[in-house]
């Protein structure tokens, strides 16, 4: 389980992480959204005992992170660009990481080139920026972690290997409860791969929500009356937003479903269908103002 | 499966030796050309061998090589060795993996140690071989080897371990390596600077004094340069053990503390990036100060300039690093606090004075040196042996110094140039107080201005047997005497026996006892000297001044008078004017023109008459105040000589003769 207490983080006088708290299950993926310069970096290197946080603490199973030896050999961190000792194979980067995690499986390492279909005897700084990704991925693969820490880990891949790879996060995830946080500042990149999602914008988590259960209790509903909306309806349902088309109102309204459905029946509308919510709209609606703001994050 | 925890992790190694192999290599190869190639293109070619002589040290093979590769090799690998720390993408993925910073500090440091070790200790056993092999025993011998590879080794080793220690403080490599050297000849540079610059600001600061200490022993890099000519004492290279420990463990110390997000950064420690800002401008400071100072001649106008510029520039200039870049000069809003901060503490130093006044109270000392010369201590590795006079206890005297230094103080604002006919020369004060303190100042003065002052302490006894070597020596320590003529012919007389050198010595204690202030002052030049050796490098050297009675008495005596002094005889004709400081007082008198011009002059006494001659041989000298000139011609010399007369030693015939 991965905890960070209101954790801060400043470089000279600018605050990149401001009193950030957030706890991530073990074996679930938690992606963490944020536009460029929201502290999604910062955060990421500060789980992988790379910075030492001012204030508050990080840890993975009650253990702080920076400097625990014994912590970090099970933890793996890819960077945003991935970074590979210069002139070396990826034969050669296996090597090195196998001298470091204990854990590491060589097997796996061949199994997984074999996958990938990599040259491991090719210089790495050779390969294009996709394969290099596929690189740091077997590798980090190869290394099992119980944390693999991804900053914006799709850049660069095609749709096929993406879907390669997420496969074989979640079979990790699946077959020995790894967990993973993976930051994007795309929500759709990562959408179908996270159960967890947290949002980070200037320094400070916005939201944090578990998926199912956010799909769950929002809802789009379309209704049409002959003698236009009844007002008791309208104070009776969380409504989050309304919008007229014509004689039909669409509404995003917050609760169960079954008892929204229950409560419109009633009020024998001639028109009412409950219709799927694309994940973007959820976080637009569900923050409001701050929603439009940054939009462009999440869509 | 148990984590295994190695001390070394052969991957970390290979990565450091794929990375920095080429350094040592390269070092290993010059090494190879420096000394072993050196060694056999030197000795194995038979028509040159019998021209070579021993060598010094090793060192002195292919010096510019070695010196070029010792001052380099080390700092360079410094820098690529912490390159990873310097470059973002890289530090964030070793200090990423599962390895605590010192293991990755030990591990780089340490492989760089190696990585110097190594190449030396190759060329070290080579030459053994080649030493062996050639016999190269007339050249060097097989302690010699050690020696050098000791001293390379140990040298190279403190560069590379401050490379390091500046490697945790910057987060640019250029930066690293700049900074480098001007750390490594920091200690002896700020000295330099900080005396001088006292010497500027603080009237009677003894600058020459502390300046005695060899500047070129403070950095590691001087002594470098210096290997080929001065062997290293064991001490030496143990202090430079003793600091490539203290800095590694200083360099272990700040990597642990260091934020791995300083990498890119000029300075890694925000802290020190103030220091390293005022420091620079507080340095280029003085470096202005000392320029302008010594190009201009100590004008005060230009010193401030230099001041002001030097500051103004090195603000600029460490601004510029800190920001990386040039456009800066919008940012002088900490320069002006520091300029303002400067003259107010300049102006309160000055207006209090507390330094520059500090004349210690009279029940305050124990003791006192006067001296005109801040060179008071023996130095012998350097000059040879050099008396220190002895402090003076009595209250008398103590009390006649002070009121002399306390003169001097309050006459700061006095050009002591003006009026004087002498050039300015020295007066050097060391007071050892009763609380075990000390009070040193040092001042140019005109002496002509402090006579007063002077002849009372001179004529003491006390200080006479303090400041005259010749008091503090037994007749047996001495070797042999000799007493040399400065004239045309330079004849001279040794004496070796015991007894007459104890009756000399005896003579020459009681003549000083007995001169005048104004004949020790007024004599010297151009009579003939006496050289009291005692051993090699140890000796007094006096003059035979005509004021010393007894001792001319006792050669007279003797039969050796005419062996040691310029005779009438030797002496054809004497012009003699009157003195015009324009014409006969510059450093580059032309005696020749003097005479020339003497020729056609009216006023001008031509003596030719022996008895008078004499008479002005025993009465002519140099002192402060002349009053007439005299140009000495002799027999078989065509170049005169130029003496003078002050009002007090002219004999009468010439104050007749002359108006």
């Amino acid at each position: 389980m991965i905890e960070i207490i209101n954790v801060s983080k400043t470089f000279d006088t600018y605050m990149a992480v401001k009193n950030i708290s957030l706890t991530i299950q073990k074996g679930s993926i938690y992606g963490l959204i944020g536009s460029n310069g929201a502290g999604k970096t910062t955060l990421i290197k500060l789980l992988a005992g790379i910075y030492l946080q001012e204030q508050g603490t990080v840890s993975i199973d009650k253990e702080p992170v920076f400097e625990n030896l014994n912590l970090k050999e099970k933890v793996f961190y890819l960077p945003d660009q991935p970074y590979f000792l210069p002139q070396y194979t990826t034969r050669q980067m296996g090597s090195f990481y196998r001298s470091f995690y204990p854990n590491w499986n060589e097997e796996r390492f061949k199994q997984l080139a074999e996958w990938f279909e990599l040259d491991l005897h090719k210089k790495i700084h050779s390969f294009s920026k996709g394969w290099q990704r596929q690189a740091a991925f077997i590798l980090a693969l190869s290394a099992k972690p119980e944390t693999l820490i991804l900053d914006e880990p799709m850049d660069g891949l095609d749709p096929v290997v993406r879907k390669k790879v997420k496969n074989l996060l979640i079979q990790d995830v699946a077959d020995r409860e790894m967990t993973i946080l993976i930051s994007s500042h795309n929500l759709r990149e990562i959408e179908d791969l996270c159960d967890h999602i947290g949002i980070i914008h200037k320094g400070e988590i916005l939201l944090e929500k578990e998926l199912d259960e956010l799909k769950a209790d929002i809802h789009k509903i379309q209704v049409a009356y002959k003698e236009g909306m009844p007002n008791h309806l309208v104070k009776s349902l969380d409504i989050l937003h309304t919008e007229k088309r014509g004689s039909v109102t669409l509404l995003i309204v917050r609760g169960n479903e079954d008892g929204i459905a229950e409560q419109i029946r009633k009020t024998r509308p001639v028109i009412f269908d409950i219709l799927p919510l694309t994940l973007e709209e959820i976080f637009i609606y569900e923050m409001g103002d701050i929603g439009y703001a940054i939009k462009n994050i999440i869509v | 499966m148990p984590s295994k925890t190695s001390l070394f992790n052969k991957e970390l190694i290979l990565d450091i030796l794929r990375s920095t192999g080429w350094i040592s290599i390269v070092y290993f190869l010059g090494l190879t050309f420096a000394l072993p190639i050196r060694m056999l293109m030197m000795y194995t070619d038979d028509n040159n061998m019998h021209h070579l002589v021993p060598v010094r040290n090793l060192f002195e093979y292919d010096y510019a090589i070695q010196l070029g590769l010792l001052m380099v090799v080390p700092i360079l690998l410094a820098v690529f060795m912490f390159r990873y720390l310097q470059v973002k993408p890289a530090a964030d993925f070793m200090h990423s993996l599962p390895v605590r910073r010192e293991k990755i500090f030990h591990h780089y440091a340490l492989a760089g140690m190696v990585g110097l070790i190594l190449p030396v200790a190759i060329i070290a056993a080579s030459v053994f071989f080649l030493h062996g092999a050639l016999s190269l025993d007339r050249y060097f011998g097989s302690e010699d080897i050690v020696y050098w590879a000791a001293a390379t080794v140990l040298l190279s080793l403190l560069l590379f371990t401050a490379g390091v220690f500046v490697g945790m403080m910057t987060g640019i490599s250029a930066v690293q390596a700049v900074l480098t050297y001007i750390f490594l000849v920091f200690p002896a540079g700020i000295t330099l600077m900080v005396f001088y610059n006292l010497k500027i600001l603080l009237f009677g600061f003894p600058s020459d004094y502390y300046m005695t200490i060899n500047l070129e022993k403070l950095s590691p890099l001087t002594t470098a340069a210096l290997l080929n000519e001065r062997i290293l004492q064991g001490w030496e290279l143990l202090l430079f053990a003793a600091l490539t420990v203290l800095l590694y463990c200083m360099s272990l110390y700040l990597y642990k503390r260091r934020k791995i997000e300083s990498s890119t950064e000029a300075i890694a420690f925000p802290k020190l990036r103030f220091l390293f800002k005022y420091g620079v401008t507080f340095c280029t400071m003085l470096v202005g100060g000392m320029y302008f100072g010594e190009v201009q001649n100590n004008s005060i106008g230009w010193i401030v300039f230099g001041y002001v510029i030097g500051a103004i520039l090195g603000y600029l200039a460490a601004e510029m690093v800190l920001q990386k870049s040039w456009r800066v000069l919008g940012k002088v809003k900490g320069l002006a606090v520091y300029g303002v901060a400067v003259a107010i503490l300049l102006t309160i130093v000055q207006m209090l004075g507390i330094y520059e006044n500090n004349v210690p109270g009279q029940e305050e000392v124990k003791s006192v040196i006067l001296a005109d010369t801040p060179h008071i201590y023996p130095r012998p590795e350097n000059y040879g042996f050099n008396y220190s006079p002895a402090p003076i206890k009595g209250e008398d005297n103590i009390e006649a110094v002070r009121k002399l230094h306390e003169q001097i103080v309050s006459d700061k604002k006095v050009d002591q140039f003006a009026g004087g006919e002498e050039p300015v020369e020295t007066a050097f004060f060391l007071y050892e107080l009763k609380n075990g303190d000390k009070v040193i100042r040092q001042y140019r003065i005109n002496r002509l201005l402090y006579e007063d002052f002077y002849k009372s302490i001179h004529e003491s006894e006390e200080y006479r047997r303090a400041s005259n070597e010749i008091f503090n020596i037994s007749p047996e320590e001495v070797n042999h005497l000799t007493i040399t003529s400065n004239g045309p012919s330079n004849h001279f007389v040794t004496i070796n026996m015991p007894q007459e050198i104890k009756e000399i010595i005896a003579a020459i204690q009681s003549d000083i006892l007995q001169e005048s202030y104004a004949d020790s002052r007024y004599f010297g030049y151009y009579q003939p000297s006496i050289e009291v050796v005692i051993q090699k490098d140890h000796f007094i050297q006096l003059n035979l001044n005509p004021s010393y009675k007894k001792l001319n008495k006792w050669l007279e005596d003797k039969g050796l008078i005419e062996k040691v002094k310029v005779m009438p005889e030797e002496v054809s004709y004497v012009q003699i004017g009157k003195y015009e400081k324009e014409k006969h007082d510059s450093f580059e008198v032309n005696v020749e023109q003097i005479a020339h011009d003497f020729e056609k002059h009216a006023d001008v006494l031509k003596v030719t008459d022996k008895k008078q001659i004499n008479e002005i041989l025993n009465t002519a000298g140099m002192g402060d105040k002349h009053q007439y000139v005299a140009v000495l011609h002799f027999e078989g010399r065509v170049y005169p000589e130029l003496l003078y007369f002050d009002e007090e030693h002219t004999p009468d015939f010439i104050k007749k003769a002359i108006k």
